[in-house]
Formats: C-alpha cells, structure tokens, sequence
C-alpha cells in the first residue's frame, strides 16, 4: 500500500487522481477536527472539501521530508481560519463571563438536563470554551497530535499547549459543575 | 493544605504520560506518586476519558458528491492537447480523464493490500520500451513523453506499448492522457482505438469510452462491439459503457 507521502508525490507529478486516494484516507479525521472546532456539520463538510482543493492546487508546496498528516492539518486549520473571523477565533480569548455564563439555546440544555447525558453536557461545555484552549484538546485528544506538532501548527510552545490542555479541561470541569447547577 | 500549583505539574505530567499510552494501571501508579493531588487527578482524569468517548458525527455521503464533482471540475495539471484548435473538446477529454483519473484513486487504493494486479503482473513486457520496474518511474517516464518538444515514432510505440501491456492501471491511465496530448496524430488516435479490445480494468474501459466520445471517435464502433461481445467485460460496466458509447455504437 502507498503511503500517503508517496501518493502526494504523485500528485505533485501530476498523477491527481491520487487526491482522491488520500482524501478517503483522512476525510473522516479531517471532519471530525473541523465538526469539533465549529459544530456545523454542513460546514465541516465544506472545510474538507476546500482543503483537499488546497492539497491539490498546492501538491508542489509539499517537501518530502514533511509528514503528510501533519502538513494537511496545516492546510485544514488555515481553511477554517479562513472562514471564521480571526477577531473572535484564535486571536482573543473568550472573557470568563463569555464562558461560564453562555446564552445557549435553553432547550439544547434541558434537553441535555433531563437525559442526565453526561457527553451531551460535555459537548455543550467544549463548544464554550476558549477557542485557543479547545483547538489545543481537539487536536490532542480527537486527533491524536503531539504536543510538539501542536506547537509547530499554531506557532506556539510545547509546555504553552500542555498549559492550554490543562487549563481547558479544568475550565469543561467548572462548566460542567455550572450547568449541573441550573 | 494541597497546593494548586504542584497539582498543576502533576497534571502536566498525567498530560505527558497519556500521550505516551498510559493503561488504567499506570494511572494507578501515577496517583500513588502524587498522593496529595489524588482527587484532582481523579476528576482531571475522568473528564479526559470522557472526551475520549464523546460520540462522533459522521459526515453525509453529500460530501463525498461535492467532492468529487468539485475533483472533476478542477482543471488538469499540464493537461493541453497539442495541435488542436479546438479548445472545447480539449477540455471535454480534460475534464472525462480527470474525473476517472479521480475515481481511480480510490479504486486502487482499495485494491492497494489485495496484491492488485495478480493476474496482470504476469503478463509479458518484453516489448515495453518503458522498461523500469518502479510504476512510479514508468509513470515519470509517460510525463516526459507527454511534453516532449517533437513527436516520433519511438514515443507513439512506447505509449502504445504502455497502454496495452503494463502491468499497473494508474501508468496505462497516464500514457492515455499522455496520448491525448497528441490526439491530433492519426496514429496515436489509431492506436487509442486499438487498444480497446485489449483492456480488462473497468476503469481503464471507461476512460476510453469517454476519450473516444469527446474525441468524436466514430471509427471505434467495431472495436468497441468486439469488447462488449468479450468476457473481458463486466456486466455493470457493460451496461455503463452502452450508454456511454450510444453515440458511437449506433452508427
């Protein structure tokens, strides 16, 4: 079975249908970082597909000696930075009043109170959270990153991404405990 | 007293130590080593198993559709046929290589770990010219033909030969579009339709089925009878091709 550096280098050669062979490898991967970040399915879908256009309009950028995974990360959080406001995503983190105390819809949350779903709440607390903090987790925990390659993706410091890590799951610990209390 | 801040660095470590693959037991150990913070640690733990286990959305099969139609929209790399004025079906045979070029992908990709090809490995390549035993070399070698200054004989044969007899789909599918480029050359489109009878991949049947509708290929129509006639056709590609080939086939 070709790796998937093999298969970009013959994109780059100008064999694209090979686009296709990566994208069923990490269309799912790719989704699922980008359904985390926004929780928009619809959305998630479209961000996959414009970053596989970015893979293939810009195979040549790719060097051998990178990881494939981790340059197609690259592309895929510059597609979704792309498309959110940069003001609100990334660059200013969320006030703690932003966070703990949420407008979401009430119906989501009680609906989530009364089956006593433990995911659903955790779900409603990683959409609240600060959005440096959650792209830290999403791409530790869901996709499976190091932190190093964390580091290297978002400009940033192993021991800072750790710190983020920890300092987010504290925060889905406080918000839980918050919506437990409603 | 527990001071936050050494719970901190113990949590830092738990971090370290989950992404090196801790079991449940180590964590037990862990929690020994760190017997002050153990209730912390405890719930820290809990909510990074919970993450672990909240349920996935799946993407729709839309996605896959926008996709692909997305893959064959998108312009071929490289791809122009020399010595034609007409640009529209330039781009018709652009576009149709493309789209299958695409679908290929992930039909071999799902081949990939079944020893693809078995039965065409053994065929014999003793008049390729492209005689390389990497598919990837071959597949540069079509590439240089493809965009070779000045057309000869040597070139048409090696291409001929590729697209009749080498072993791997992706390189008969590269000297195809190679042999667009000189789609104006009587003997390279006589040689695209010779080929035909020849052909066993589905994949490689179609993408000949659609060159020779945007080429306006009337003269396939006998090979392209001799194949469906064949067993080297299979009965859902079969009815695909008729459709696609009623064009030609009704002549």
């Amino acid at each position: 079975m070709q790796s998937d550096n093999e298969l970009i280098q013959l994109v780059q050669a100008g064999d694209s249908g090979k686009v296709g062979v990566l994208y069923e490898r990490h269309k799912k991967d790719l989704f699922y970082y980008f359904y985390r970040m926004t929780n928009d399915k619809l959305k998630s879908e479209d961000l996959v597909q414009n970053t596989f256009l970015k893979v293939l309009r810009f195979s040549h950028h790719f060097k051998k000696e990178q990881q494939f995974n981790y340059w197609l990360y690259s592309i895929g959080r510059n597609v979704f930075l792309d498309t959110v406001n940069k003001k609100d995503v990334l660059k200013n983190s969320a006030t703690e009043d932003a966070l703990y105390n949420h407008k979401d819809t009430e119906s989501i949350i009680d609906s989530a109170m009364e089956k006593e779903e433990k995911h659903e709440m955790l779900h409603i607390a990683l959409n609240r959270l600060d959005p440096k903090k959650k792209e830290a987790i999403v791409l530790s925990r869901f996709q499976g990153l190091k932190y190093k390659d964390i580091a290297t993706l978002t400009n940033s410091t192993e021991t800072n991404i750790k710190s983020r890590i920890r300092r987010g799951i504290e925060d889905l610990k406080i918000i839980m405990n918050k919506l437990e209390l409603r | 007293m527990i001071d936050k801040n050494n719970c901190s660095h113990a949590k830092d470590l738990l971090l370290e130590e989950i992404q090196e693959g801790m079991t449940p037991a180590g964590f037990e150990i862990f929690l020994e080593k760190h017997a002050d913070c153990r209730q912390e640690l405890i719930t820290f733990y809990d909510v990074i198993k919970d993450l672990d286990e909240l349920e996935k959305v799946e993407p729709s099969d839309r996605m896959d559709a926008k996709f692909y139609a997305m893959l064959a929209s998108e312009p071929k790399k490289n791809l122009t046929i020399k010595r034609s004025n007409n640009w529209l079906r330039n781009l018709m045979v652009a576009a149709s290589i493309f789209v299958v070029g695409a679908m290929v992908g992930f039909y071999v990709m799902q081949q990939d770990n079944a020893t693809p090809f078995m039965a065409e490995d053994t065929t014999e390549d003793k008049h390729m010219i492209l005689a390389s035993n990497s598919s990837i070399h071959r597949l540069e070698d079509i590439a240089e033909m493809g965009k070779a200054p000045e057309l000869n004989d040597k070139i048409i044969d090696a291409l001929n030969q590729a697209l009749i007899n080498d072993p791997n789909i992706n390189v008969r599918l590269s000297a195809i579009e190679a042999m667009l480029h000189y789609a104006d050359n009587p003997k390279v489109r006589a040689n695209l339709i010779k080929a035909i009878p020849y052909q066993e991949s589905p994949i490689i049947q179609l993408t000949l089925a659609e060159v020779m509708i945007s080429l306006e290929e009337r003269n396939s129509a006998d090979e392209w009878r001799t194949l469906l006639k064949s067993d080297k056709i299979e009965a859902d590609v079969k009815t695909q091709l008729e459709e696609t080939l009623a064009p030609v086939l009704k002549l």
